[in-house]
């Protein structure tokens, strides 16, 4: 009976994620917590995970309803929707592998990784990834955040502009604004410490501002402290790395003090 | 749904994960998707609660958020309600929240200001409303399931004294009432470290004894609460009702006053005696006779004599030991005096107690080897030998004693100050006659003030007074004391110092400065020995006054003097004897492993062996890896803290550890060991590990190339292993779990042996005796009670004697072959037993069942096993009978039970152990089969009966028997061995 009443209600779901219009939106938010009351009831889904006769049916179904679900969240821009969506499909994945490979499973995959860089949680990402199976990682859907992951690590931000206009999936451009915006702020905080003055076309480049108004807006809502003088922008008013005091008196005495411990305890 | 309904109590998927089921709970979602998670997770939460604890605020702020309907918050409730669920989640809920209660009241800190009055006081952070009423519900849980003794050890441990209070109010039924009594009572005594929250608890627990009613009353328990407390005046009270209701109440007041003076508390036995005295006039006719038996048990020094009586009846000391010691060390050509001295001192401990000095008498030649200090001591050990002898104590000593009006060269005087310290030694135990305790220690007193010139006297004197005068808290001797400490003589100070110490044992809480005077004192003399005496002597002051003395302790152990720091670690030692206090162990082990002197971490080390003496089990486990320092010292401590602590027990794991520790490399390692392993092995029987170290340590004795220190440790574990003519055991607690104040000195000047070998000597004050004695109305032993001990009789028998050593070769040269047909033949048996079924064998495992200490057991076993070889007997009977009195050993109690059906009964269930008063079930009948308690021998006009060992010679004895005639050739030996002595002194 409720399977019935799932299968009917994703149905109307996927119509409405298909017309991707904001109103549709919201209606599919609603369907999709119907959905997940439910799926609950289902006693073939984590944690219980019994065998009962429809059992793979109904994972099928509550997996795909979760994806929609998770896919849902990134249209209305909402992380934690998504995260709570990840939270409950996971699972699934997780202890079902026998479940068909749904359509959107590798972009679900590949979105959740993006997400998990964004929210800067690398380790869980590294979890995440171990966790993979090499078809997986073949995918150019997952391929994406992992190999952005090494770039950002190494630092080669510039490769990171590139691969912004290469995205997998319009989608996943939710996540790479709030990572762009991660990126610029590191370079602005290196560009501090290397530079004393830099051309502010310079400056704009390196920060992968597009227009010079974008990079205004961003020296004005975050680098206050930052000086135009002319076409250059100086950084000196900053104060460069504070005079590091070597506190000697202090160490001296706490390795006397070592030393007769150890003394007294031989 | 039906399915969902149905399947709701299986178990969920092993690897499962709660989680899908937890992120629905978070405030975004849609409330009915939270109540339905809400429904799923409480069926899987018995198995998924370790994930579901993580999100208890959550489901908290769920039952308490007004936007949810009331039945999504009734859900939410559901994980916080434990009213009679018994399921691993809640029963984790409840632990943490009990851990939390626990140590938001009690902590296991000692030091935290205790609020005993409520307990809303001073709410922690962790302790909220909401944990108080798990714990509350979980009160109440146990009060209906009527597991009242639960409920009480949470009370106890949260050191709410409220709920000690409503548990015995809410318990109805009289019986169970009395079992969590007794229970709180011995909880109080072993586990409760905070003295304030103790005396509280046990207020109320006296309060309750004493309101239950006349048919349930529990005097024992009553009794012990009250003098827990120092209540002496509701002791007399209730001794003198007893005593006037007549009948079985009398014999119950007896069996009180026999508690009281086990206890070895004098200050509280003497305070309940006034108290009877007081009432002397009301016992008038047949109350006379109770009321003088109660005097005499309690004043009188009646269990002295028949503790005496026993160990002198009962003494399986065997000769040959010491004998053949003599034989080994007479054997080397080079004569080592300090090993000679060891053997005397080892004799001394073979005979404790016994009387039993024929050796020394029929070896005056190897007496006489002694010199100088070693003269000292072995005079002293007639004192160890004829402990609470108390009779003919001057008569025996009179040949060592400064003669009157004789001067003594400056130089000599080494048998006089051993004499006195003898006399010290006959009369330290509180069980002796409290008259006579009172004029010797008078007489020493005198000989002090007589002798003050002679070092080697005063310090006799002085170790004897402090002895004699153990705990009396006299300020008069205290001062004289304190002149001899101002002459400022290194040996006599020493004395001075620890005798102010044992004068004043416990005493230092009353407020004068005198620890403060010999402090002062001890920082400004130059003699190391003084500031020894002194800063033990502190210590000793310090008896039992646990955080009283703590601000001394802090003071000792800062010092930059080792020898004060040294002081200190016994302050702790003796301040927190047996309460196994957590501060006090921290603060041990802080400095046993971090003092820069070799002598104050032993001292920390074998101060955790009284600090934790009730529960000794600890002691193995703490010093194990200090068994393997690279400091010899912290090895040696380590020994014999574990040999005091576990002294006994004869526990297999002790054992092995030890064992190891007797090849150590360095000499007095080997000792200590050696040392511990007598003690742990005191009372076994012939098992194999006993065979075997004893084999090494007469072994060792005769090896040419053992170190003396080796071999010091070889001849005093002799002695130390079959002490007291094998009829006494090392302890410091007593029968009902006080702490014994003569054995916890003992032990700690036996340990003094390290820096002054007299004070080996002073080990003989710590045996204790391990008897059965059951008396009849009159105080007679009644030989028809006897005992069944539920197992075989060579699990706790006697071990066997030595054989003469001709015998011994001869066996040596025939083990050979006797090994190979012993195995043969026991093949055979064994056939034959299969033959015959397998009745032995299953004989054995419910042997092996009945009692829990299987490793003892076991041994014992191979034992019998191994005297079936040699006598080919039949199979050993599964029980055998004891008859009153009889040696009762740690482990026997357990074991033994009245035999059913005989005249005479035990007055109170419990452990036949001790002396136990006996109630007759035909009084109308005369018993003629009773034997009268006597001492070896007694001045006539304190016993009515017939003398049985008469000394003087000429005395007005009424029929000499054996053993007086005896007696008399011994009085003459005497008088040859004081003229020897003489002769040896010229």
């Amino acid at each position: 009976m409720a399977l019935a009443k799932v299968k009917g209600l994703l149905g109307d779901l996927q119509k409405l994620v298909g017309r991707g219009n904001s109103a549709d939106l919201a209606k599919a938010g609603d369907l999709i917590d119907d959905i997940k009351v439910e799926i609950i009831s289902f006693d073939s889904l984590p944690p219980l995970l019994y065998s009962t006769p429809n059992a793979a049916e109904e994972r099928a179904l509550a997996a795909s309803a979760l994806e929609y679900g998770a896919l849902v969240a990134v249209m209305i821009e909402d992380m934690e929707l998504f995260e709570r969506n990840m939270n409950q499909l996971l699972p699934i994945y997780t202890s079902c592998p026998s479940i068909p490979l749904s359509p959107l499973k590798r972009k679900v995959q590949g979105l959740n990784l993006m997400f998990l860089l964004v929210e800067n949680r690398l380790s869980d990402f590294h979890c995440v990834v171990e966790g993979y199976t090499p078809e997986d990682l073949a995918d150019s859907q997952v391929d994406f955040p992992v190999k952005l992951e090494r770039e950002l690590m190494v630092g080669s931000y510039d490769k990171f502009h590139s691969a912004n206009a290469a995205l997998p999936d319009p989608l996943y451009e939710f996540f790479m604004k709030s990572l762009l915006s991660t990126v610029r702020d590191n370079v602005a905080d290196a560009m501090e410490v290397s530079y004393t003055t830099l051309k502010a076309s310079d400056a704009q480049r390196m920060l992968m501002f597009d227009g010079a108004d974008e990079f205004k807006e961003f020296i004005g809502e975050t680098r206050e402290d930052w000086l135009y003088q002319g076409s250059e922008i100086c950084f000196s008013a900053m104060e460069v790395g504070g005079k590091t005091d070597i506190p000697s008196m202090r160490l001296i005495g706490q390795t006397l003090g070592y030393a007769t411990e150890l003394e007294r305890i031989v | 749904m039906a399915t969902t309904m149905a399947t709701n109590s299986l178990p969920p998927a092993p690897n499962a994960s709660a989680v899908s089921l937890l992120s629905l709970l978070s405030p975004e979602n849609k409330p009915k998707l939270i109540h339905a998670a809400l429904v799923k997770l409480l069926s899987v939460v018995d198995s998924l609660w370790f994930e579901v604890s993580s999100s208890l605020p959550q489901l908290e702020e769920i039952a308490e958020d007004a936007n949810h309907d009331a039945k999504t918050r009734a859900v939410a409730c559901a994980y916080f309600n434990v009213v009679a669920d018994k399921n691993p989640y809640i029963e984790t809920l409840v632990c943490k929240a009990i851990e939390i209660y626990t140590k938001g009241k009690g902590g296991d800190d000692d030091d935290d200001g205790l609020d005993v009055d409520g307990m809303d006081e001073d709410e922690d952070d962790g302790m909220t409303e909401k944990v108080v009423s798990v714990v509350e519900k979980m009160f109440e849980r146990c009060y209906v399931d009527r597991q009242w003794t639960h409920a009480l050890g949470i009370a106890l441990e949260a050191r709410n004294i409220d709920k000690v209070v409503e548990i015995y109010t809410r318990c109805d039924d009289l019986d169970e009432k009395l079992a969590a009594l007794k229970y709180g009572l011995s909880a109080c005594t072993t586990v409760v470290t905070n003295k304030k929250f103790r005396n509280a608890a046990l207020k109320v627990i006296a309060e309750q004894v004493k309101g239950l009613p006349p048919s349930h009353m529990d005097y024992a328990s009553r009794c012990m609460c009250d003098h827990l407390l120092g209540n002496s005046e509701d002791v007399w009270k209730l001794i003198h009702a007893l005593l006037k209701q007549g009948g079985d109440s009398t014999l119950m007041a007896l069996q009180l006053c026999f508690d009281l003076v086990d206890t070895g508390d004098q200050h509280f036995v003497a305070a309940v005696a006034k108290g009877i005295e007081g009432i002397a006039g009301e016992m008038v006719g047949d109350l006379k006779d109770g009321y003088d038996k109660c005097m005499r048990i309690m004043l009188g020094g009646f269990a002295g004599e028949l503790e005496l009586a026993f160990l002198y009846k009962e003494s399986d000391s065997d000769p040959l030991i010491i004998k053949n010691l003599k034989k080994s060390l007479e054997e080397k050509s080079s004569r080592n005096s300090m090993l000679h001295s060891m053997s005397i001192h080892t004799h001394a401990f073979l005979n404790a107690g016994t009387t039993n000095d024929t050796f020394l008498r029929d070896n005056l030649d190897f007496l006489k080897k002694a010199s100088n200090w070693a003269k000292f001591s072995a005079i002293a050990g007639l004192g160890c030998i004829h402990q609470g002898h108390v009779g003919e104590a001057m008569e025996l000593l009179d040949p060592y004693l400064p003669a009157e009006g004789a001067t003594i060269a400056p130089e000599s005087g080494y048998s006089e100050g051993g004499a006195l310290m003898a006399l010290g030694l006959i009369h330290a135990k509180p069980n002796c006659p409290y008259e006579k305790r009172l004029s010797t220690t008078g007489y020493l007193r005198q000989q002090l003030k007589n002798y003050s010139s002679n070092e080697t006297i005063a310090h006799g004197a002085a170790t004897g007074i402090g002895l004699a005068g153990l705990g009396c808290r006299d300020s008069a001797i205290f001062n004289e004391l304190k002149d001899v400490l101002y002459t400022d003589s290194a040996v006599a100070g020493e004395a001075a110092g620890l005798a102010m110490g044992m004068v004043m044992l416990g005493g230092a809480g009353n407020g004068d400065d005198s620890v403060t005077e010999m402090l002062a004192y001890a920082k400004d003399t130059t003699h190391e020995k003084i500031i020894r005496g002194l800063s033990l002597g502190i210590a000793l002051m310090h008896y039992g006054l646990e955080d009283g003395a703590d601000g001394i302790i802090e003071q000792l152990s800062r010092d930059r003097d080792p020898v004060l720091r040294y002081g200190g670690m016994y302050t702790i030692a003796l301040a927190y004897v047996g309460t196994g206090s957590n501060k006090a162990i921290k603060k041990l082990l802080a400095v046993a492993i971090s003092d820069v002197s070799n002598e104050v971490r032993m001292g920390a080390i074998i101060s955790l062996a009284f600090v934790l003496f009730k529960d000794s089990k600890r002691v193995p486990e703490l010093v194990k890896l200090l068994l393997v320092s690279f400091n010899p010292h912290v090895r040696y401590a380590s020994c014999m803290a574990v040999g005091i602590a576990m002294a006994g027990t004869a526990d297999p794991k002790v054992l092995t550890m030890l064992e190891g520790m007797m090849e150590d490399l360095t000499d007095f390692v080997r000792q200590g060991a050696m040392l511990a392993t007598s003690m742990v092995l005191m009372q076994s029987s012939d098992t194999k590990r006993a065979k075997a170290f004893r084999t090494k340590i007469t072994g060792l004795v005769a090896e040419k190339h053992q170190s003396p220190l080796t071999k010091m440790g070889a001849i005093l574990s002799q002695g130390i292993m079959e002490a007291g003519g094998r009829n006494v055991t090392l302890s410091m607690g007593s029968r009902n779990g006080f702490t014994k104040p003569t054995s916890v000195v003992g032990i700690m000047m036996f340990m003094q042996h390290w820096f002054w070998h007299p004070c080996t000597t002073f080990l003989g004050l710590a045996f204790q005796p391990t008897l059965m004695a059951g008396l009849n109305k009159d105080l007679n032993f009644v030989k028809k009670f006897t005992v069944v001990c539920n197992s075989k009789p060579s699990v706790f028998a006697y071990p066997a004697r030595l054989e003469e050593k001709k015998e011994e070769e001869k066996k040596r040269v025939t083990t050979v072959t006797l090994s190979t047909t012993a195995k043969a033949k026991a093949k055979e048996e064994k056939k034959k037993k299969e033959e015959e079924g397998e009745g032995d064998t299953m004989e054995v495992e419910g042997e092996k069942k009945e009692e829990e200490g299987g490793g003892e057991k076991k041994e014992g076993d191979e034992g019998v096993e191994g005297d079936k070889k040699n006598e080919k007997k039949g199979p050993e009977p599964k029980t055998f009978e004891l008859v009153n009195p009889s040696r009762m050993t740690k482990a026997q109690p357990k074991v033994c039970s009245a035999k059913p059906g005989q005249r005479y009964s035990q007055l109170l269930k419990g452990e036949i152990r001790g002396i136990i008063m006996l109630t007759d079930s035909s009084p109308a009948e005369e018993d003629e089969e009773v034997e009268v308690v006597k001492a070896p021998s007694v001045e006539e006009d304190e016993a009515p009966m017939p003398e049985p060992f008469i000394w003087r010679p000429g005395g007005a004895a009424p029929a000499a028997t054996e053993e007086g005639g005896e007696a008399k050739e011994e009085a003459e030996e005497a008088e040859e061995a004081e003229e020897k002595m003489d002769e040896a002194k010229e």
